[in-house]
C-alpha cells in the first residue's frame, strides 16, 4: 500500500485554520473520515450506548406487548396467530374485568387517602417532637424493611378467623362475639387488604411529608405567631400550602404504584373470596400466568397502561408538583 | 502572547478520544464473543459425556440428598459426564419450558407432573421415541404399576411421562373425635357428611375444612374427586364438558353444603398447603390431603403426641365408587436431549436400591408406581408399617384404581387450564358463602370453562 508523505506546511502557519488535508487513497481515507466523524460526534457517541440500551429496555417490551395483545399467544401451546382485537373485546366484555377495575379504583383511592392522612398526621406529630425524632422516624419506617411475602403472612396470621390475635382481642373486649374471617369474608376482605396497604404505605408518606416540612421557612411560622395564628391555623395556611408539590408528587407516584400492586392482594386473598378483592393486576396475572394466555394478558396490560396514563394526566392537571417559585 | 493551537495536543486529544471509544467497542466485542463462544454445555451427542442437565421439583434436603447419591453413582460410572441438576418447582415449569425451548436450553432429563408435561408433548417438545426406548430398557410395561402408564403417561399412543413416584388423595380424619361421636370410619358421601356434622364445634373446630382459596386449585380437585365418586367427569380428552350432568351438580351441591354448614368461612382463603396447619392445630376434624400430611405430623417437633396419634385416613368418600385422585410425579426426556446420558441417569434413578432410598427419604410421602423396589423393605419402614392397613392401603388402592385429576379417560389437555382458572373454587364459594343457587353457579362455571376449551381447541388444532 502506498503511504502518502504529503505534508501541508500551511497547517501550522500564521494561526490560520489548517487547510484540509487531501484525502489519501484507500483504507487510510476511510479511517481518517471515521476519525473525523468520531471527533465531531464525540459527545453523542459517548451517550449513544446508554441511550440505545434504554430505548431497547423501554421500547422493546412495550412493542412486544402490543404485538402479543393482538395474538393468541400462549405459554402452553405454540400455535400463535394474529387474532386482531379479539383479546381486547374479550376482556372488555368480561364482567369480571369491570369488577376488577372498580375494585382497583376503590383499593387505590382508599389506600392513598388513608396513607396521606396517616402520613401527614404522623409527620406533624414527629415534627413537633423536641427529642427522639430520629428513633420515631426509624420505627415508623419498619414496614418497609420487610418483604411483602413476610408482611402478608403476618397479616394473615393476625387476622386469621380461627387463631388470629385480632379476633381474640376483639372478642376479649366485647366488640365481637364471633370471630370474623377478615380475608375470607367478602364483606370484609377488600377493607382488610386496604388497611394492610395503608399500614404499609403511610410511612413513605410520612417521610416525604417530614422532609417537605424541613424546607418550610421558620420565618413564616414566626410571622404567623406574631400575627396571633394558632397551631392549626399555621398548619392550614403555611404547612399545607408549602407541601402541595409534595402531595402532588406522592399522589401521582403512589397512584401508579398502588394501582399496579399485585403482591399484597395475591398473597393475602388471591383475589377472593368470590373475586371480592380481584384487582386489575391480579386479573391480568390470572389470565397470563394461571391460564398462560399471554395474548389476553398483554391486551389487559395495554388497557391498564392506557388507563393509568389517562389517570396520571388528570392527576398532573389537578395536582401541581411544581412549587410557586418554580412556576414564576 | 498569542496562543497558537498545538497540533500535537490536538492530535493527542483526538487520539485519546478515538482510543477511548475503540477500547469500549473492543471490550463490548470481547464480551459478546466470550458469551457466545461457550454455552457451558459440552454434551456430546450420542455419548454419555459432558453436562447432563436435569430438572427436578424436589426442594427438600432429604430428597436432594438421595438425588445426589444417584448423581454420584452416575458420574462414577460415566467419568466424562457431569449432572447439572436444577430445582424447578411444579408451578414454575409452565413458564420455564417455553423460554428454555426458545433459548435452546431444555434439559436432557426432567421430572414434573404429567399435567404440566402434557402441553410440552402437544407442543412437540417431548422426545417420545427416546422415552419409549427408555421404557423398553427398563423392562417394558411390567416395570410400571398395571395400567398406570396408559392412564397417566400416554397420549394418543405416545408415552410422554413415566412415573417416578405417586400418591393418592385421602379423607383424613381425627379418630379421637370420631370415636367420641360414636361413628365408624366414613365410607360414603353420606357417612362423611354425618361425620362432618358430628365433629363440628365452631369456632373451636370444624367438621371439614376445604381448601377453597383462589390462589390454589384445591376446590377444583375436590369437585373432580366428588364428581368421580358420583361416577361422572368434568371434561373428557375431546373437550366435551359435563357441568350440566347430574354427577357434577350433585358434587357441587354436596361440597357447597358441607363447606357452608361444617367449614369455616376462612376456607375461602385456605390453600392446599394450609390444610397441614388446620389439621395439625386441631381446628379441622377432617381434611382431604395425601398421606404426606400424616407423615409431616409425625416428623414435626412440638405437635401434641395425642393429636398426632389420632390422625388417620381413608379413601375419598364413595358414591358409586371412591373418587381416587392420584398424584403422579413423572420423568420425561425433551427433544434435542443427550438421549444416551438421559437414559443412563434415569436408569440409575430407577435402580432398585436408589429408588427405594428415595421413596423412603420422607416416609409416606412417596409411593411406588413401579415394580422395581423391594416391597418388604418399603412396607417394613416403621411409619409405613404403622399405617399399612389404613392410609397406606388406601393410597395404593388409589394408585391402582384412580388417575391424575381429569385423566380418568387418559391424559386430557383441557383439565389443567380449567382447574387453573379457579372456576371451581369460585363456584363452590358462590354456593357455600355467596348464597348463589347450585344451578346458577354451575351455569357461570360452565360458561367460563366453555371459553377455555374453545381456546385450547383452537390452539391444539
Amino acid at each position: 500500500m502506498r503511504v502518502s508523505t504529503t505534508v501541508t506546511a500551511s497547517a501550522t502557519q500564521g494561526g490560520r485554520v489548517p487547510a484540509r488535508e487531501p484525502d489519501p487513497p484507500g483504507d487510510r481515507t476511510v479511517l481518517r473520515r471515521a476519525g473525523r466523524f468520531v471527533d465531531r460526534h464525540f459527545a453523542v457517541l459517548l451517550v449513544a450506548p446508554g441511550l440505545i440500551w434504554m430505548m431497547v429496555l423501554l421500547v422493546y417490551p412495550v412493542a412486544l406487548n402490543l404485538y402479543y395483545s393482538v395474538t393468541n399467544k400462549s405459554f402452553q401451546y405454540p400455535n400463535t396467530s394474529v387474532v386482531g382485537f379479539d383479546n381486547y373485546a374479550a376482556f372488555l366484555s368480561d364482567p369480571e374485568f369491570w369488577r376488577a377495575a372498580a375494585n382497583s379504583l376503590i383499593w387505590t383511592a382508599a389506600s392513598i387517602v388513608g396513607q396521606l392522612a396517616i402520613g401527614f398526621v404522623a409527620a406533624l406529630a414527629v415534627e413537633g417532637l423536641a427529642r427522639g425524632r430520629a428513633v420515631v422516624r426509624l420505627l415508623l419506617i419498619v414496614p418497609w424493611m420487610f418483604s411483602s411475602i413476610v408482611l402478608a403472612a403476618v397479616w394473615r396470621l393476625m387476622l386469621d378467623e380461627l387463631s388470629g390475635v385480632t379476633n381474640a382481642a376483639l372478642m376479649a373486649i366485647g366488640i365481637i362475639d364471633q370471630p370474623i374471617a377478615f380475608f375470607g369474608d367478602g364483606a370484609y376482605a377488600l377493607g382488610a387488604v386496604i388497611v394492610m396497604n395503608i399500614w404499609f404505605g403511610a410511612p413513605f408518606m410520612f417521610l416525604a411529608f417530614l422532609a417537605g416540612m424541613q424546607t418550610v421557612s421558620q420565618d413564616l411560622y414566626e410571622a404567623a405567631v406574631t400575627d396571633g395564628a394558632g397551631y392549626w391555623r399555621q398548619v392550614w395556611h403555611i404547612t399545607l400550602p408549602a407541601l402541595r408539590p409534595v402531595v402532588g408528587t406522592l399522589v401521582i407516584l403512589r397512584t401508579i404504584w398502588v394501582m399496579n400492586n399485585l403482591d399484597f392482594v395475591y398473597l393475602t386473598t388471591g383475589g377472593g373470596p368470590r373475586d371480592a378483592t380481584m384487582t386489575l393486576p391480579l386479573y391480568a396475572f390470572r389470565v397470563g400466568w394461571a391460564q398462560f394466555e399471554v395474548g389476553r394478558m398483554a391486551a389487559v396490560s395495554v388497557g391498564m397502561m392506557i388507563g393509568l396514563l389517562a389517570l396520571a394526566l388528570i392527576l398532573f392537571r389537578l395536582m401541581p408538583i411544581e412549587g410557586e417559585e418554580d412556576r414564576n | 502572547m498569542n496562543q497558537q493551537p498545538n497540533p500535537f495536543h490536538a492530535m493527542h486529544r483526538a487520539t485519546s478520544r478515538r482510543s477511548f471509544l475503540g477500547l469500549g467497542l473492543a471490550a463490548t466485542a470481547g464480551l459478546a464473543t466470550a458469551s457466545c463462544s461457550s454455552d457451558g454445555n459440552d454434551t456430546t451427542d450420542g455419548g454419555v459425556t459432558g453436562d447432563v442437565v436435569f430438572w427436578h421439583p424436589y426442594g427438600q434436603e432429604t430428597r436432594q440428598a438421595e438425588l445426589q447419591v444417584a448423581f454420584d453413582i452416575f458420574e462414577e460410572e460415566h467419568p466424562g459426564a457431569r449432572v447439572q441438576a436444577e430445582y424447578v418447582p411444579f408451578g414454575d415449569l409452565p413458564l420455564r419450558w417455553p423460554a428454555a425451548q426458545q433459548g435452546g436450553t431444555l434439559p436432557d432429563l426432567m421430572i414434573n407432573i404429567p399435567e404440566n408435561i402434557l402441553p410440552m408433548h402437544i407442543a412437540g417438545v417431548i422426545d417420545t421415541d427416546a422415552l419409549g426406548s427408555l421404557v423398553e430398557e427398563l423392562g417394558g410395561e411390567p416395570f410400571f404399576a398395571p395400567g398406570f402408564l396408559d392412564k397417566n403417561g400416554r397420549y394418543q399412543g405416545d408415552t410422554f411421562a413415566i412415573p417416578h413416584y405417586a400418591h393418592n388423595r385421602l379423607m383424613l380424619y381425627r379418630s379421637d373425635r370420631l370415636a367420641a361421636a360414636g361413628l365408624e370410619v366414613p365410607e360414603t358421601l353420606a357417612d362423611v357428611e354425618e361425620c362432618a356434622a358430628a365433629m363440628n364445634n365452631p369456632p373451636d373446630f370444624f367438621g371439614w375444612t376445604m381448601p377453597l382459596s383462589q390462589n390454589d386449585i384445591g376446590g377444583g380437585y375436590l369437585l373432580w374427586m366428588i364428581t368421580r365418586s358420583n361416577g361422572g367427569s368434568l371434561v373428557d380428552p375431546e373437550g366435551n364438558q359435563f357441568w350440566a350432568s347430574d354427577e357434577v351438580r350433585a358434587a357441587a351441591d354436596y361440597l357447597g353444603r358441607i363447606a357452608s354448614q361444617y367449614g369455616p368461612t376462612s376456607a375461602a382463603t385456605t390453600a392446599i398447603g394450609d390444610t397441614f396447619n388446620r389439621f395439625h392445630d386441631g381446628t379441622a376434624s377432617m381434611v382431604v390431603d395425601t398421606a404426606a400430611n400424616i407423615a409431616v405430623a409425625n416428623s414435626t417437633e412440638g405437635l401434641d403426641p395425642e393429636l398426632v396419634a389420632s390422625l388417620n385416613g381413608t379413601h375419598i368418600p364413595a358414591g358409586t365408587q371412591p373418587g381416587h385422585m392420584v398424584g403422579s410425579v413423572a420423568m420425561t426426556i425433551p427433544v434435542d436431549a443427550n438421549v444416551a446420558a438421559a437414559h443412563e441417569l434415569a436408569k440409575v434413578l430407577y435402580r432398585p436400591e436408589v429408588h427405594l432410598d428415595f421413596l423412603l427419604s420422607i416416609p409416606m410421602f412417596h409411593f411406588p408406581a413401579t415394580t422395581n423396589i423391594d416391597t418388604d423393605a418399603f412396607f417394613g419402614e416403621p411409619l409405613i408399617a404403622q399405617y399399612k392397613d389404613t392410609v397406606v392401603a388406601q393410597t395404593l388402592a388409589g394408585i391402582d384404581e384412580g388417575s391424575v385429576a381429569g385423566f380418568e379417560d387418559g391424559p386430557n389437555p383441557f383439565i389443567g387450564p380449567i382447574l387453573d382458572a379457579k372456576i371451581s373454587e369460585v363456584m363452590i364459594q358462590d354456593i357455600a358463602f355467596g348464597g348463589m343457587g347450585v344451578d346458577a353457579a354451575l351455569e357461570k362455571a360452565a360458561a367460563a370453562a366453555d371459553e377455555i376449551v374453545a381456546r385450547i381447541q383452537s390452539q391444539i388444532s
